[in-house]
């Protein structure tokens, strides 16, 4: 079809402007949501879905950066999109967390997933690290190293490794530091499971986080991505090891304590409740809005060592037809559901539309 | 003669340089798409199917579902396989002749597993999603899970959306039919009940509070079975078709699927499932 346009010489061009700087207005500084802006083609979009971000009063947004897209073949990168979604989001004011990972093909044997790095390619990774943050240096503060490696998924399906995991996030952290000194690398934010030892699928994640320690993972990162999803459980559930929910935070945070690391920040980069009708892990729509605003305030008021709480997910690109839209703010047609109408009551002050008061 | 005439045209067309640059684009268009197409219809009816081969050769139709959404599929307290797809799985399983096995899968992974072939089929509540369909082939679908409007038969009489103009409906908040009730307000002069549970949306009903709520189909269903007082308003609001998914290629299985529904429609076995499970 592009052939044909070009043919034509009618290649459609949307005059898209950054605009003029904006700033958040919020009465809650930790408000953060993940977008989804990494298969967003067309840049009014990525600008729209960043106003609202804006508009609702979050000052903080996680952003996927997959490796593969930006370095195609090794060593030329292609920052276009990246920029265009961090300068969009620099014009509304938001600070960017960039999470970063998925291996290019050309850093993977042939049949493996984009979640396999093996350790060869591990200074590839760091090496992409190193641009990425020298690209953006200024623009782009946290970066994240990998995404829950705790899980076998995100190993290609190999078994989770605490020790290659701190491998890379050491090498990593070392490439960051080298382009940017000033740059906050966080750990991953590891998926909160409850596997049992030797389960094929997954490593719990506190055990996880004790083996890195135990390797010398302290030393490689300036902050602790989090993922705190409520599941069925209110945001003031109390923490238990045996029990996923949204305080499992606080007792990622206590391992950090137990390895004299409870001075640096966590961040959490996923999380939050599901309002499908019907699956067994979701809540009512209405709880869903308490607990949501409910953890922001918490996180605000009792978790001084959270410096954001990113909710996942403001908006898909298209729907996903499963359970996956019922951790949506807004639909991918920008129609903002209900919780994001309340959150933006919430974050500037306003009495509520429909949410009785919860928390006044 | 006509040979030459046409060459004439031709030479005649690509003489201007903005033409020429046309035509091979049209050229390059069409030789993409026969490519493509030619290539999937051949892997279409050129190949076996080696997934309706290997069901009727091991005696097993492999199953995978998400057993976490009731009244769909869920796990009862003895770990069996419970729920609507669950005996549509079943009742597919006895007309081929096979044993059923399933396969709970988590939903994000259901795709993959059929891929990989690590089952046969997926009939899991599964929404039509036309980005997939380069990746399985869909069945007709089998229920329709959309938002509906359900009224009193003894109320005001709504027969489509149009007649919500001067009306108050229930809705749960900040459910799917909250979000479409706020569209709905931006056209009509609807004034909108918010409760939090979805049993005093239904109250709301029931005592004639409102003129219609808003949910989607199966609960609808549910309310329809517990109360006679009440009636569907068709057609939906909105559709979220559940489908089968067979993997690519899989056009003998894809075929006897249809088959099946189209019959269970005619006869009234899916109406019955769905008496029987919701």
């Amino acid at each position: 079809m592009l052939l044909f346009l070009w043919s034509l010489n009618v290649l459609p061009q949307r005059l898209v402007l950054v605009g003029p700087p904006r700033t958040v207005e919020t009465r809650n500084p930790k408000i953060g949501v993940h977008t989804r802006l990494t298969d967003e083609v067309e840049e009014w979009k990525v600008k729209r879905t960043l106003e609202m971000v804006r508009e609702m009063g979050s000052p903080w947004i996680v952003e996927y950066f997959p490796w593969g897209y930006y370095e195609p073949s090794k060593g030329h990168y292609d920052w276009r999109h990246a920029d265009m979604v961090v300068d969009h989001a620099l014009a509304q004011g938001l600070t960017v967390i960039a999470r970063i990972d998925f291996v290019p093909k050309w850093a993977r044997p042939p049949k493996t997933t984009f979640r396999y790095l093996a350790r060869e390619h591990f200074d590839d990774y760091a090496e992409f690290i190193y641009a990425f943050v020298d690209h953006f240096r200024g623009r782009v503060h946290y970066i994240i190293i990998w995404n829950e490696p705790n899980l076998s998924f995100e190993w290609g399906y190999r078994p989770p490794d605490p020790a290659a995991y701190t491998e890379l996030l050491c090498k990593a952290y070392r490439k960051a530091k080298e382009a940017d000194p000033k740059i906050q690398v966080l750990a991953a934010g590891l998926a909160p499971t409850l596997a049992p030892p030797g389960s094929e699928w997954g490593m719990d994640d506190l055990e996880f986080l004790r083996q890195m320690y135990a390797r010398g993972a302290g030393a490689c990162f300036d902050g602790m991505a989090i993922h705190a999803y409520g599941l069925t459980f209110p945001p003031d559930d109390p923490p238990d090891p045996r029990q996923i929910n949204f305080a499992r935070a606080e007792l990622i945070h206590q391992v950090m304590e137990e390895n004299s690391d409870g001075a640096k920040f966590c961040y959490i980069t996923e999380g939050g409740w599901n309002d499908h009708p019907r699956w067994t892990k979701a809540v009512r729509p209405y709880q869903r809005i308490q607990y949501t605003i409910r953890a922001y305030e918490k996180a605000l008021q009792e978790w001084e060592w959270c410096k954001a709480v990113c909710m996942w997910v403001f908006r898909y690109p298209w729907p996903q037809k499963s359970y996956q839209d019922y951790y949506a703010f807004v639909t991918p047609e920008f129609i903002p559901k209900p919780i994001y109408v309340e959150v933006k009551h919430y974050a500037h002050g306003e009495p509520f539309e429909y949410l009785e008061s919860v928390l006044r | 003669m006509l040979m030459e005439n046409l060459l004439n045209i031709w030479r005649a067309f690509f003489a201007k340089k903005s033409s020429r640059r046309l035509g091979l684009g049209l050229l390059l268009l069409v030789g993409v798409l026969l490519y493509v197409g030619g290539k999937r219809l051949w892997k279409e009816l050129g190949g076996v199917d080696r997934t309706w081969e290997r069901i009727q050769r091991t005696g097993v139709l492999r199953v995978g579902m998400d057993a976490s959404y009731p009244p769909f599929e869920w796990l009862d307290k003895s770990g069996r396989f419970r729920g609507f797809d669950v005996e549509l799985a079943r009742a597919l399983a006895e007309r081929w002749g096979v044993e059923v096995q399933f396969i709970n899968i988590h939903f994000d992974g259901l795709y993959d597993a059929l891929k990989t072939a690590k089952c046969d089929l997926i009939i899991s509540a599964l929404p039509y999603d036309r980005t997939m369909t380069k990746d399985v082939l869909y069945s007709q679908s089998y229920f329709n899970a959309g938002q509906v409007l359900l009224v009193r038969v003894d109320g005001p009489n709504i027969r489509t959306p149009e007649d919500l103009d001067g009306q108050v409906v229930g809705v749960e908040l900040g459910a799917e039919a909250h979000q479409l009730a706020r569209l709905l307000q931006r056209e009509k002069d609807l004034q909108i009940l918010v409760r939090r549970e979805p049993e005093d949306v239904l109250a709301l009903l029931l005592q004639a509070k409102v003129a219609a709520i808003i949910c989607d189909r199966v609960t609808a269903c549910e309310y329809l079975q517990q109360h006679r007082e009440l009636r569907l308003v068709e057609p939906p609001l909105t559709d979220a078709p559940y489908v089968i998914a067979v993997p690519l290629g899989s056009f003998v299985l894809l075929e006897q699927v249809n088959l099946a529904l189209s019959e269970w429609r005619a006869n009234g076995f899916l109406a019955t499932l769905q008496r029987r499970c919701f």
